[in-house]
Order: structure tokens, then sequence, then C-alpha cells
């Protein structure tokens, strides 16, 4: 799969590439995987949505454990994967360093999806735990844990010998997210799984933990792609750049206590959900500045925007993401969420930010990255063009479908009169626009996999004949 | 590279301060809830009063109801079903029946799988035991939720229970007794026995009752309905 004798040695940028070219490959080839997989686990939870009886005799595909499997395949599948393979490219590219010891990344790589396996088989039959976004049976905990060690110590290596003086935004997200997801994960369990807490106190570790996993993991490194990627696909500098060192600081405190706002009205101490109420509204300072940012560099830059695939997709998710915040800030005020809470409003906000947001990001990266990486690229853009067109359309038909549900349901819940079953009922129309959002996302999803593989398959095709040829003339 | 441990520096602290000031604190403040020994009631005269020798709250679900709980985990019930009652400006959990008073942390003190939740797909779950107390319809709506509430988004769980010949068996007495003309009920000869799973699941439901006094949190309305 690599193409190492491409390119003159001396190139530096060769160098950079082709040190992690083996392993940031089976980290995209690994994400796009997931990313198929729960695509169709999406699809199998939608139509129970819609059929309640569909695939219903067999125990594992009830449907919290099809959900179940479905937020692990996405968070500890195609998110984190898809993370590894970006993450150290741009580090490595910042940092002017080639990666070392890729071969070590490679098998913590290998490692890390033995046990995503793991806990996927762990969890249809049944040793799922209670919490969502962290469903992954314990016992597979160890092993992530390790896994991640050996990824991400190779991240944080290359930034501290980085061979120029300078630092970028993008570093500094990407290092952070690095280096707190592994103390997120142990935290959350330590807490719940290893020596539990109890009570309600659980509760307040689990929405600590979905807060800082989706804030301080995903966010961080999707923003550090962006703040890599537009600037460069734009060829334009990042509009009132002096501000992101602000924007960065404020969104990670910010955010990181944020996360209590799940649990406005519940049995916990008014206190911690106000004082998270406070920094959820605060958020606006980062919002602002990253719409300037981002969406600004993006418009001064308009015609670039309309041409390139990459920027597209990229631009895409840092609007949805802008959105999200917003979304986010309203659903803190109490009389929001006294609408919203036990809705699928919340379901619709997690979608928003995971493909909305992360995977529209990593989309583009990815589009960007693998002709790159390959020196190769797509001969039409015809099909990459039609993956955005899909993707843009599934996910908006989706977050209509489930903000319009929530909001139905929030309405109707507020009239006692109604009763559940009625209330359910009445969803049909929206869980069936559900489903046709899946479906869509679903057809996108497997397309970015078949765009992808396809130009890998394709550059294996020219390379080919070329090594064979070398091998029976050796004087050529 | 003092810029280097200026941004190491930064980012332990942002996690650490939300470390501290949100788990840290709590744990602080709930981690000593114990169960309550007092107990209060309405008597005649509308006034509160404490009464001797009432057993502990919350009380300790039984082992069976425990591996219900355990059946209603491994099935992800909590992604539908919440189990909490919301103060009165936040909706109107009480009106809707889902208990007589609002969840306070004490009663989850004993839990060490919460699930809490955090959708209503389905109705809230905290006081189910009072408000469906009919070991027969809640063993029909997991078998298939459609021959007692049709209409319903919630999944059958036919994997809970067996299908036997009667002839087979001598002991039925804990087949599922369908309503009338049934188009779900078996043919003739044949009947749907519950799992010990399925037995244990519906135990925990019929279980789950936080109509109790808490010196923090008072049952409003006189338990006897007058």
């Amino acid at each position: 799969m690599s193409v190492s004798s491409a390119g003159s040695p001396h190139d530096s940028l060769n160098t950079i590439d082709n040190s992690i070219n083996k392993a940031v490959f089976y980290f995209i080839l690994s994400a796009i995987t997931w990313l198929a997989l729960s695509s169709l686990l999406g699809l199998i939870g939608g139509i129970k949505t819609v059929i309640p009886s569909f695939l219903s005799t067999n125990e594992g595909f009830t449907f919290g454990r099809i959900q179940a499997m479905l937020n692990t395949t996405l968070l500890m599948g195609w998110c984190s994967n898809a993370i590894f393979a970006v993450a150290f490219w741009i580090m490595a590219r910042l940092s002017s360093t080639p990666i070392k010891h890729g071969g070590i990344l490679l098998i913590a790589g290998v490692i890390w999806n033995i046990a995503l396996s793991l806990a996927l088989i762990g969890i249809f039959i049944g040793d799922l735990t209670a919490y969502s976004w962290m469903e992954f049976p314990s016992y597979t905990s160890g092993i992530f844990l390790l896994a991640y060690t050996l990824i991400a110590v190779w991240g944080i290596v290359t930034y501290r010998h980085k061979q120029n003086d300078y630092s970028y935004v993008s570093q500094w997200y990407i290092l952070g997210g690095l280096l707190w997801f592994p103390w997120i994960f142990v935290i959350g369990q330590f807490f719940i799984n290893w020596v539990p807490v109890r009570g309600v106190l659980q509760s307040i570790v689990h929405a600590w933990y979905i807060n800082n996993v989706f804030y301080l993991w995903l966010c961080p490194i999707a923003l550090g792609a962006c703040y890599y990627f537009i600037p460069k696909l734009s060829n334009t500098a990042i509009r009132s750049y002096h501000l992101s060192a602000l924007a960065f600081w404020t969104f990670v405190l910010f955010a990181s206590w944020s996360g209590l706002t799940y649990l406005i009205g519940g049995p916990v101490p008014v206190w911690l959900t106000t004082t998270s109420i406070v920094f959820a509204v605060s958020l606006i300072i980062p919002a602002l500045i990253f719409y300037t940012n981002l969406i600004g560099t993006a418009l001064s830059s308009f015609s670039q925007f309309k041409n390139n695939l990459a920027l597209k997709f990229i631009i895409f998710g840092s609007a949805a993401f802008i959105l999200h915040l917003f979304v986010k800030m309203g659903l803190s005020i109490r009389s929001v969420d006294a609408l919203a809470h036990f809705t699928m409003i919340y379901e619709a906000h997690h979608w928003h930010l995971i493909y909305g947001f992360f995977s529209m990001v990593f989309f583009g990266a990815f589009y960007y990255l693998v002709p790159t990486l390959l020196k190769h690229s797509y001969k039409s853009n015809v099909l990459p063009n039609f993956n955005f067109v899909l993707s843009a359309l599934g996910i908006i038909i989706l977050l209509v479908a489930l903000y319009g549900a929530g909001w139905q349901q929030g309405t109707q819940f507020a009239n006692a009169e109604l009763s559940f079953l009625q209330i359910a009922n009445d969803l049909t129309f929206w869980m069936q626009l559900k489903l046709v959002g899946l479906t869509i996302l679903f057809i996108a999803n497997l397309l970015f996999a078949f765009n992808v593989v396809a130009l890998l398959l394709s550059k294996l095709l020219d390379v080919l004949p070329n090594f064979s040829n070398d091998e029976i003339n050796p004087n050529t | 590279m003092k810029h280097f441990s200026i941004l190491l520096f930064g980012i332990f602290i942002v996690l650490t301060s939300s470390f501290l000031g949100l788990i840290s604190s709590s744990l602080n403040q709930l981690g000593g809830l114990k169960q309550s020994t007092e107990s209060l009631e309405l008597d005649d005269a509308g006034e509160l009063v404490l009464v001797d020798g009432d057993p502990l709250y919350p009380m300790k679900l039984s082992g069976s109801s425990e591996q219900g709980h355990m059946e209603y985990v491994k099935l992800g019930c909590v992604n539908c079903h919440s189990q909490q009652v919301r103060r009165e400006e936040l909706g109107n959990d009480l009106q809707r029946g889902f208990g007589q008073r609002v969840s306070v942390p004490r009663d989850f003190i004993l839990q060490s799988n919460m699930v809490l939740g955090y959708s209503r797909l389905g109705p809230d779950l905290s006081s189910v035991g009072s408000r469906k107390s009919d070991l027969n319809w809640h063993l029909m709506h997991l078998y298939n939720p459609q021959i007692t509430s049709p209409g319903s988004l919630m999944p059958p769980f036919p994997f809970l229970f067996e299908t036997i010949k009667i002839s087979e068996v001598a002991a039925t007495s804990g087949a599922l007794e369908f309503p009338e003309g049934s188009p779900y009920a078996p043919e003739n000869g044949i009947a749907i026995i519950p799992s010990r799973r399925a037995v244990a699941l519906v135990e925990y439901l019929l279980n789950l009752d936080i109509n109790y006094n808490l010196p923090e949190a008072v049952v409003t309305k006189n338990d006897t309905g007058e």
C-alpha cells in the first residue's frame, strides 16, 4: 500500500508523509469500515422505530442493543480511527517532523480494533452497560486504554520534537484532544465500572463523561482539522487569527464545565446544573470567534469554496458546528429544557455533532488526505461531489426529522391529557422521515467508502505493473 | 520550550478544574447519603407525623428484582424509559402520575447501575409498580406490546418466552393469559411460558415505586387516596 518509492527522498514533505503512510492508511480503512457498519446499524435502528417488530426475534438485535452497538461503532470505531488517521498527519506536517516508529502505531491500531470487535460481540450477547456512549463492556476498557496509550504518545512526542518554532492553533487542539481523551476515559471507567460510585453520582459522572468526550475529544480534533484545512485550501490567512487563542481557551474551559446541563431538573443538586448553565451560555464567546475565524475566512474566498471538494465538506461541517453550539446554549436555558428534556431533541443534538460537524469535516479531510498521500487524484469529481450532496441532504433531513419529532414530543408532553401511547403514535411521520434521512446517509457513507477504496485500488493498479516490470528487467 | 510547558499546564488545568468543580464536589456533597429511618405520613388531621418501626427507605431490592434490574440494563430499556420524576415547573410528571412526589438523590443511593434515563419515547417508570400492578399485564406487554398497547413503539421481546405444547408439561400455570380473541394468542394446545428472566424483569418493574416518604421528599397525597 505504501508508495515510498515515489517522489524525491530529499523532499521533506514526502519523508513526513511516508513516515506514517502505512499507519494512516490502516486507520483510514478501519475508519471507513466502522462507518459503513455504523450506518447499517443506524438503518436497522431507524427501521425499528417505524416497525417495532423488525428483527425482534433475536435478542442481539433488540433495539437497545442495536443502539448500544451503533454508539460504540460510531465513537470508538469511525470517530476514533478517523482521528488517529488525520491528527497524526496534521501534527507531523505542522511540526515538520516525521512520525517515528510508525510500526508501533500500526500494532496499536490493530489492538484498538480488536478491543472494539470484542466490545461489539460483548454488547451483542448482553454485556452492555447502562450508560450511553460508554456501553462497551468494562472488560474491554483496559485494552482500549493500552492501545490508546501506544497511539497517542507518538502525536505528543512529535509535537515535542517539532523542527520549527511556530506553534499553530491546530496543534493546540490536537495536542489537547490527545491528552484529554485518556483522562476522561479513565475517570468515566473508574467511577462507573471499576470502583462504582452509587446513585445519582453515577449519572453526574456519566453526564460529565459524555460531554467531555464530545467537546474535549471529538471537537478539538475536528476543530484542529478546520483550522488547518480552511486557510490551506482557500489560500487565505485565517481572519482575526489573533482571536483564535482566546477561542481555544474559552471553548475548552467553558465546554468542559457545561456538561451537567443534561441533568437539568433531575434529582441532583441545583447548583451543579446552574453552574453548567452559566458555562454553556458563555460558549457564545468562542462560537462567535469560530464564526469569524472559520466561516469568515471561507466567505472571503468564496470562489475557492465552490470548486474545492474537501473545502465544501469542511465548511459545511464548521457551519453545522456553530449552529450546534447555539442549540447547546439554547437547550441549557431552563424553560427550553422544560420542553426539550427527554425528547428526541437530544438525540438530534448528538447526531448534529457527530454527523453534521465531525463526520463532514473528516470526509473533507479524507478527500484531501488520501489523494495527497497516494499522489494520485480522482479522474472525475462526479462521485465525490455526489457524496457531498448526499451526505449534506441526509444530514439535513435527519436533523429536521429529529428536531421536529422532539419539538412535537415536547409540546405534547406538556399536555397531560395526551397519553404516551398517543404521543408515540403521533411520531410516525417524523420517524419515517428519520428513516429516509438514515437511508440517504447509509448510501452516502457507502459511496464515501467506495470512493476512498476505489482511489486506493486504481493507484495500486497503476503501480503494480511497474513493480513487475522492474523485477523482469532490473537494469532498466 | 517554555511555550510547551504553558500549553501543557493549561490543558491540565481545564480538565482538572471541571473534574474538581463538578465531580469531586458532588461526591463530597452526596457521597454520605444514607437510607432513611425516619418516615413521615399524614395523619387524619392532615399533619405530618413520624411513624415508628417503618422499614428503611429506599428499600433494598430482592434478589430476583436485582436480577430483573440487570435484565433491564442488558436489554437497553434505558434508551426509551426514564426513572425520574421532575419538579412541577419543569413538566407535569406529578399530574401524569409518574410518582406522587419528585425524585431526590436519596432514592437512588442503593443503585450501582443507574438507569436515570434521558429519553421518554416510552413513559417514565419511577413508580410503574404502583400504576400497573398486574403481573400478567406486564408479561403480556413484554411478549408483545401490541397486545396491551396497540400502536406502541416498544419492541416485542419474544426471546424471553418459551412456546410449549400443553400436553408435554404438567404445570402450565405460569402461562400467559391472552385476552379473548386476541390475534396474538397461540393456537389451542400451545402455551406461552415466561422464562425466569422475564419473571425477574417484571418483578423488578412491579417493585419500582417511589411513593414513600423521605424527610426531604414527602408524598403529598394520602396513600389510601382518601
